[in-house]
């Protein structure tokens, strides 16, 4: 069971984006960051774990040193790495990535406009750390861009390029379990509601390919081995990493999916969309088959929201946060 | 094949010429119909469609109009007005006019609440702005006809069509008021503002609400058949009509639901943080005190997707090995049949439809024409005993009225939104500042120095068949609106 907890405000609603809202736990500090998109700001929070004091920053999706005129920011993700915690934030015009807290931008990648085909929107969405030492953020063309990350300084550099995916890239994840060798490190999804899976050594190659069935997939994670995926017809679909075999499908919501969640630690699965509901799941492997099962848990509704990001706020999913559409605030759930 | 999201999407390319980024929500061409037609919707359909199929627009009921009582036609408007709104309730409550909305007086009209009744009483105005010999329909049309021409002149909707950002929200306002002010009709700023602000709820509501990303579609397909309703006996201009919607088909059909979706979250980014309260949401129970829309979580669900509470599992091998159902908080039902794309055909979604119907057409599935019909029999049978309060507000409404001849000898009207001067010269002085807009009448020269934006805007409406002396781009925006 979960019960509400202290709201947290934030300085700007909101957009209807999918993801938009990434949460970042420091325990030594017994603080939590929280980052929402609005528009072509991000707003972020930190806030203290009641939830009485919180301090407020705005990021603006300034261009590499051309700024013209604010870009629409698609989203805005911590990416923790052993060494470094980034803050990445995608747009219309390119990648940024801060220090975590929001107060030095050390890389900027700018999207290549130079030849765009006629009338094609351009943007970057979909960011994800993977195995170690890279960042992964998707484009509107479907590439997808590993960028290898150095342990500090400013030297990062665009290492490798994933071209598979025909459309829009809308979310990527990598595999928050347990890493084995050879399994999948990587999934990424696409506006089609195609799937990639990729395993990393050197370089990253693809291991299988898991096919549109007529719905966006615009949430997607990766736990021990497997995928789960939140679609445009508020389906959750669960498949084995490696194969792409569809092992579960559930009907979990009346609208579309905005945003999945997995608490490594146990294997909870959340999911939110714009029917205004949380879902939350758990995940497990039946002993004597291996077979994915997944149960339902908990139903939380955020009375007339259009869910846009809901994370756990820690490792165990004994807490998690929501935002939505035109929601100047944060709305957490603790376990009771 | 060719169509690509960003033809209409809002994270679109940056024009090559362009010095600075042009947010357009024309982009979407849905929206320049649906901007207009959204601001009109019901309030204009309502008083112009008849209720039964034969029977034409509600003040003037065809000499071949079905059985029923007589049309309430005022041949003339020497009567005074609550006359002529006595007459008027007593013919409509018997069934043969319009549906009559349940009468709301207007709130308070110094915040910024609206009631419904108010863009119903422009209709109604410009039924009723009688000039003394002059036919009603004549006076209905010539306003319709306008703006709708207007609206649906082959280079707008070019420049509507072209892929470009979303619109401003200041480049909408003033392309808004271009439109409205097509015809004869006029209204002053305050007006115009409530006018302005009803339509952008109304419109978010709607895009908010469309079950699937697509169905933005059918609700400018909901908006479209209203406005052919509105002229479907000029074929001139409903060939135009005809040939934005061939337009629209051509475009946007083939986009996935991806596509779609990016182009309703980018419409979402505009009407984000827009919170104004309008009377008839409150009144339905659709929009809250705060400003925000309500979202049911009952009901059908969107085509395509299944009432939510089965989980399916399968083994190694594909079979389905275990169901399990689960609750999960809504009360939803299947879907029966989904929305025609067609040019003609039944929508089914209701969103864009007259929002001032008294009995909001409940997301009920019926078939065929009898079926309809005898809905609105229903309908128009029940009196409506708020009918005559609304008449008599509309009465007082044209009490305020004030007549102007431009030029020439063709009279204008001025609409008024507010019950008396008093209260719109008020909502005009209270009206906050970061809402107010000082458009309407533009100098284009002046203002092409004053905001580059608008004057590229109006640039690129440019009409290029029929050249011009003029060398301001902007004054032809303005001079080629003014002469359609």
């Amino acid at each position: 069971m979960y019960r509400k907890e202290r709201s947290v405000p934030l300085k700007s609603s909101s957009s209807a984006l999918y993801n938009n809202l990434s949460v970042l736990p420091l325990r030594d500090k017994q603080l939590t960051y929280f980052a929402a998109v609005h528009g072509s700001t991000v707003s972020l929070a930190s806030a203290s774990a009641d939830g009485l004091s919180v301090s407020h920053r705005q990021l603006q999706a300034k261009e590499g040193g051309l700024a013209v005129s604010a870009s629409i920011v698609t989203q805005a993700s911590w990416c923790v790495l052993p060494s470094r915690v980034l803050l990445v934030l995608t747009s219309q015009k390119g990648i940024q990535m801060y220090e975590s807290d929001g107060s030095i931008m050390v890389y900027w990648h700018a999207l290549d406009v130079l030849e765009p085909p006629p009338a094609q929107a351009v943007f970057a969405r979909g960011i994800a750390a993977a195995s170690g030492r890279f960042i992964c953020v998707g484009t509107s063309s479907g590439l997808v861009l590993v960028f290898d990350i150095p342990s500090k300084g400013t030297n990062i550099t665009l290492s490798e390029v994933l071209e598979e995916h025909r459309d829009s890239i809308t979310d990527i994840a990598s595999e928050v379990g347990e890493n084995l060798d050879g399994a999948a490190d990587l999934v990424t999804a696409d506006d089609s509601g195609a799937l990639c899976v990729w395993t990393s050594k050197e370089e990253f190659s693809l291991l299988t390919k898991i096919s549109a069935f007529g719905w966006t997939c615009s949430s997607v994670k990766l736990w021990n081995g497997v995928i789960a995926a939140g679609y445009g017809n508020g389906q959750i679909r669960l498949y084995e990493a490696t194969s792409g075999a569809l092992r579960a499908t559930v009907s979990a919501h009346a609208r579309w999916i905005y945003a999945l969640d997995l608490a490594p630690l146990t294997g909870k699965l959340l999911s939110g969309a714009e029917d205004s509901y949380v879902q939350i799941w758990k995940l497990s492997r039946s002993p004597d088959t291996r077979d994915i099962e997944i149960e339902h848990c908990h139903s939380e509704c955020v009375t007339d929201t259009q869910l846009c990001g809901a994370r756990f706020c820690d490792p165990e999913g004994n807490a998690f946060a929501a935002t939505g559409y035109d929601l100047s605030e944060i709305v957490r759930y603790g376990q009771v | 094949m060719g169509i690509r999201v960003g033809q209409i999407t809002p994270f679109p390319f940056k024009r090559p010429n362009l010095s600075i980024t042009r947010p357009l929500i024309g982009s979407c061409p849905l929206l320049g119909a649906l901007a207009t037609a959204s601001a009109f919707p019901g309030a204009w359909s309502r008083r112009l469609r008849g209720t039964g199929p034969a029977a034409p627009a509600g003040h003037e009921a065809a000499p071949q109009a079905p059985p029923g009582p007589g049309p309430c036609r005022p041949a003339r408007c020497r009567c005074s007005s609550s006359t002529w709104a006595g007459r008027c309730s007593t013919s409509w409550t018997s069934g043969c006019g319009p549906r009559a909305s349940p009468g709301r007086r207007p709130a308070k009209m110094n915040g910024q609440m609206w009631t419904g009744n108010e863009l119903e009483s422009v209709i109604t105005l410009v039924v009723s702005s009688c000039v003394p010999g002059f036919c009603f329909k004549w006076k209905l049309v010539a306003v319709m006809n306008d703006i709708i021409t207007t609206m649906f002149n082959k280079k707008f909707m070019e420049e509507l069509f072209k892929p470009q950002e979303l619109y401003s929200k200041k480049a909408l306002r003033t392309v808004y008021d271009r439109l409205a002010h097509a015809s004869i009709m006029r209204l002053n700023q305050a007006s115009m503002d409530k006018l302005y602000d009803l339509m952008t709820m109304a419109f978010k509501y709607q895009v908010l609400l469309c079950p699937r990303p697509k169905d933005i579609l059918l609700v400018t397909f909901n908006h479209l058949d209203a406005i052919k309703d509105f002229i479907r006996d000029s074929p001139n201009i409903l060939n135009q009509v005809d040939e934005t919607f061939r337009q629209l088909i051509d475009m946007y059909s083939c986009l996935s639901a991806g596509e779609f979706q990016l182009i309703r979250q980018t419409l979402l980014i505009f009407f984000q943080d827009m919170h104004i309260r309008v009377s008839i949401f409150l009144k339905d129970k659709v929009q809250n005190s705060n400003g925000r829309f309500v979202l049911p979580i009952s009901g059908p669900v969107p085509w395509g997707t299944e009432v939510p509470g089965l989980i399916r599992m399968f083994n190694c091998n594909g079979d389905e090995v275990k169901r399990i159902e689960f609750t999960n908080g809504g009360n939803y039902i299947s879907p029966q049949r989904e929305g025609s794309f067609d040019l003609y055909g039944d929508r089914v979604l209701k969103l864009g439809t007259n929002m001032y119907s008294v009995s909001r057409p409940v997301e009920t599935h019926m078939s065929g024409a009898s079926k309809s019909l005898a809905s609105h029999t229903k309908e128009n049978a029940a009196p409506n005993p708020l009918a005559k309060e609304e008449l008599n507000f509309l009465a007082r409404l044209m009490g305020g009225l004030e007549i102007k001849k431009p030029n020439g000898s063709e009279p204008g009207f001025r609409l008024n939104l507010f019950t008396t001067d008093e209260e719109e010269e008020y909502a005009a002085l209270t009206r906050p500042e970061e809402l107010s807009y000082k458009v309407i009448n533009i100098q284009a020269t002046q203002d092409q120095q004053q905001n580059e934006e608008l004057a590229r805007i109006m640039g690129e409406f440019e009409v290029t068949d029929q050249p011009r002396q003029s060398t301001s781009k902007g004054d032809d925006l303005l001079a080629m609106m003014d002469e359609l």
